[in-house]
């Protein structure tokens, strides 16, 4: 609007105004809502991309490759551990959103923390109930 | 000089972890400093002491140069919103004996810096004034008669006219920071103000909801609650704005009326 009557002052810079990293240890439950939601969202999509390329040997490769694949790739123990995390991810991005699915409905907003810590410990109870699936 | 200093220090060592508060306050003076700097400060306290007090006493006593907006020193006037210890607060509702030692004293995040805790307000006041807060009925009220507005209409709106303008949340909110298009929190609880009052008619409500839900409108909000966590009024202008996007949905989606 009126840029004019703005006074002469210091720009603290961009990365002062997006971060404020420095201060992580004083955000708030509903940033770390946030800060989990966006990275377990990059976690979800980055996996996607792999298992379309895994999933892809079967159509460009045949059979047998694919099989061959899938079966070297689940006996390494890193996958299966690898398996829990992306679990768990999954898990609590789904949890989580519901959370934000309530809040566009304008329900629990006033008790947005409780609903975050919920949705952890159902994660972490839903994870753990998994574990033996992964590793059996 | 010297000597009573000494012969008083024991007396004192015994009440200083208690009686004494170091503040590290941000010090940006544009004709001298290129560059902002922490100076700290030791203080004296006693009980009861809000930062803002803290401030003051040190202006008073040991640097004069040291700016501070404030005003009602009573945490209704707006004017004192800075950033205590990772949070956006104003001094003079903020006791120094409950924030811990140091008291780290910053002017608000995301705002530019006019000298020491002063920030430029005035892109605040742009955000606040794009989205008009002021009464626009739709009609004139029949000859003789006044805007009246029922007390349930009113209880709506509580909450979000206690807001002082002091930017705490408009400084928390990422959103904002990394849009200059979108309102933020305060501007948008005070769209809310407008948009609930059932005075203003059914086609004033309509043009607000369109001007606010443009693509730097509400659907902005990422649910953070950093505006609620922060407001010193206790105004959650995030319930607001989901409750004004929820309608924005529902006026868009007609096919299940």
């Amino acid at each position: 609007m009126s840029q004019d009557r703005r006074v002469e002052s210091y720009d603290r810079g961009r990365i002062e105004d997006v971060g404020r990293w420095k201060d992580w240890a004083k955000h708030k439950p509903g940033m770390w809502a946030f800060y989990l939601h966006r990275f377990t969202g990059l976690v979800l999509s980055f996996y996607l991309v792999m298992h379309l390329a895994v999933l892809g040997t079967g159509f460009w490769l045949g059979h047998e490759e694919y099989t061959a694949i899938l079966q070297g790739l689940e006996s390494l123990y890193i996958v299966r551990v690898l398996e829990i995390g992306l679990f768990a991810a999954f898990v609590f991005h789904a949890l989580n959103g519901i959370r934000i699915v309530m809040f566009d409905m304008t329900i629990g907003l006033d008790i947005q923390e409780q609903l975050f810590y919920l949705s952890i410990a159902l994660s972490f109870a839903i994870v753990v109930a998994g574990v033996p699936f992964f590793l059996l | 000089m010297a000597t009573t200093e000494e012969t008083q220090k024991p007396d004192a060592a015994t009440a200083t972890d208690e009686e004494t508060a170091t503040l590290e306050v941000f010090r940006y003076v544009p004709e001298e400093d290129d560059e902002p700097y922490f100076e700290t400060f030791e203080i004296e306290t006693f009980e009861g002491m809000t930062v803002l007090d803290a401030l003051i006493k040190i202006r008073d006593e040991q640097d004069p140069s040291l700016t501070i907006r404030h005003s009602c020193r009573m945490a209704r006037c707006g004017s004192d919103a800075v950033y205590i210890n990772g949070t956006q607060r104003l001094a003079c509702n903020t006791q120094v004996r409950e924030v811990g030692d140091p008291v780290k004293v910053e002017p608000l995040p995301r705002f530019d810096v006019i000298r020491d805790l002063v920030v430029e307000m005035n892109e605040f006041y742009d955000r606040m004034e794009s989205v008009e807060p002021w009464f626009q009925p739709d009609h004139e009220p029949e000859t003789g008669e006044e805007y009246l507005q029922s007390p349930e209409n009113r209880r709506n709106i509580d909450t979000v006219l206690d807001c002082i303008w002091c930017g705490a949340c408009t400084s928390s909110c990422s959103p904002a920071a990394t849009d200059s298009d979108f309102p933020g929190p305060a501007a948008l609880a005070k769209a809310y103000r407008f948009y609930k009052d059932e005075r203003e008619g059914e086609e004033t409500r309509k043009r607000r909801l369109e001007m606010l839900e443009s693509s730097h409108g509400i659907y902005r909000c990422h649910t953070q609650f950093n505006c609620t966590e922060v407001c010193p009024k206790g105004i959650s202008p995030t319930e607001a704005i989901m409750e004004m996007s929820r309608d924005a949905v529902k006026e868009k989606l007609r096919f299940w009326r």
